[in-house]
């Protein structure tokens, strides 16, 4: 074998072994930063981890002398009954994330309303119920008992301490799942320390 | 037999890199070409350990009847109307989720059990009533009263279709921020389905 054939043959070897290798480090490269914790996902998860509720809720109404003068006075009392959708969680633009080493620092808001609609097809007059000596319902009062009920739904699930905390800790558990499982994939055991958004 | 050993020695570079690239073939395949084998019970087992997020509560505002002797009819209907306020636990099993590989096509088939109504309380102290005919008969008896909202509820969950939708809609979204991110972590082009069984 001739020595130019010998040098060749060791230069493509090498160039074989260092192209190689840094294929090699590429793709741990790659797999190292798909193991990190990324911020897009952690908002997905947050995202998906929104609690949609179905509301049945009775809205009660009385207005006192609502109608007649003097000793012809009336109340307006009546109840209605109606179904609604609220979605809570938590807000995910306002999530942050920093990642030092096996350290990671989630910033997390509290969970809030998010959105509530009344089911406007629930919203019928058989769903009225009126109490004896009440005045009649005229059909602003329908109109005035759906804004009602959209606000007191609103109101009553912004107030729902046992849904928000639920909604709370189910982002929590889901994040922790995610940011846990890419660690070990990778041998790492993060450390999730989790700061609480003030809103 | 000569010619033969002058090849050999003119060839002798190539044949070794040849036999290096066949023993190292296993680990040069599976570190530039091979996807592992998803591990569907390693994500059964995750799914598993986040039973907690199974269940959802929620808040039934309902009115139910109560019928007595209308005065001055002499006939029997509605007297009063109650209000109250119950919480009902729903969700579905974890434990009976079946996870299936179609590596092939790429996609991993979650199925689930459909939601139950697991419990449902009414509250006592939400009772408020409503009269709407009168009567002789006595009013406002809690006890007799919160036994026919527990029986008004009991009857009115059989059909809260609804309220088992969203619970199995929140379900299937648990299980999406369970499974995607280690999916895409594994192989992006990995697609998820989610199909609900018929058992329960």
């Amino acid at each position: 074998m001739k020595k130019s054939h010998i040098i060749g043959l060791i230069l493509a070897c090498a160039l074989a072994i260092t192209g190689g290798y840094a294929l090699y480090q590429q793709n741990q490269a790659e797999r190292f930063r798909l193991a990190q914790p990324q911020l897009s996902e952690l908002k997905n998860i947050s995202e998906l981890a929104v609690l949609e509720c179905y509301y049945h809720n009775v809205a009660r109404f009385h207005e006192e002398n609502a109608t007649g003068a003097l000793f012809w006075k009336k109340d307006k009392h009546f109840w209605v009954e109606y179904d609604g959708i609220v979605r809570v969680g938590v807000d995910a633009s306002l999530i942050t994330m920093s990642v030092s080493g096996d350290k990671v620092t989630i910033t997390l808001p509290p969970a809030q309303l998010l959105s509530s609609t009344v089911v406007q097809t629930s919203f019928h007059p058989d769903s009225f119920i009126l109490a004896k000596g009440s005045a009649k319902i005229e059909p602003e009062d329908s109109v005035l008992a759906f804004a009602e009920a959209q606000d007191n739904m609103r109101l009553a699930a912004s107030q729902d301490t046992a849904l928000l905390n639920t909604a709370h800790d189910r982002v929590k558990l889901l994040l922790t799942n995610y940011v846990e499982n890419l660690g070990s994939a990778l041998g790492i055991s993060y450390q999730i320390q989790w700061e609480n958004l003030e809103t | 037999m000569t010619k033969l050993l002058k090849t050999f020695q003119k060839l002798w570079g190539v044949l070794l890199l040849l036999l290096v690239l066949f023993l190292a073939k296993d680990w040069i395949y599976q570190q530039f070409f091979s996807q592992p084998e998803i591990d569907t019970q390693s994500i059964l087992t995750q799914i598993q350990d986040l039973s907690q997020l199974a269940t959802f509560q929620s808040t039934y505002n309902g009115i139910t009847e109560i019928t007595g002797r209308i005065q001055y009819k002499n006939q029997i209907g509605v007297i009063q109307h109650v209000y109250y306020m119950a919480t009902l636990k729903l969700g579905i099993d974890f434990q009976e989720i079946q996870i299936t590989n179609h590596p092939e096509e790429k996609i991993l088939q979650v199925t689930y059990p459909p939601a139950t109504i697991l419990s449902q309380d009414v509250h006592i102290e939400s009772l408020e009533f409503i009269q709407v005919e009168d009567t002789t008969e006595d009013l406002g008896n809690i006890q007799s009263a919160y036994g026919l909202c527990q029986h008004d509820l009991q009857q009115k969950s059989a059909g809260m279709t609804d309220l088992i939708l969203y619970a199995e809609e929140n379900a299937e979204n648990t299980l999406r921020a369970i499974v995607l991110p280690f999916l895409k972590q594994y192989d992006p082009d990995y697609q998820l389905t989610l199909e609900k069984g018929g058992s329960q």
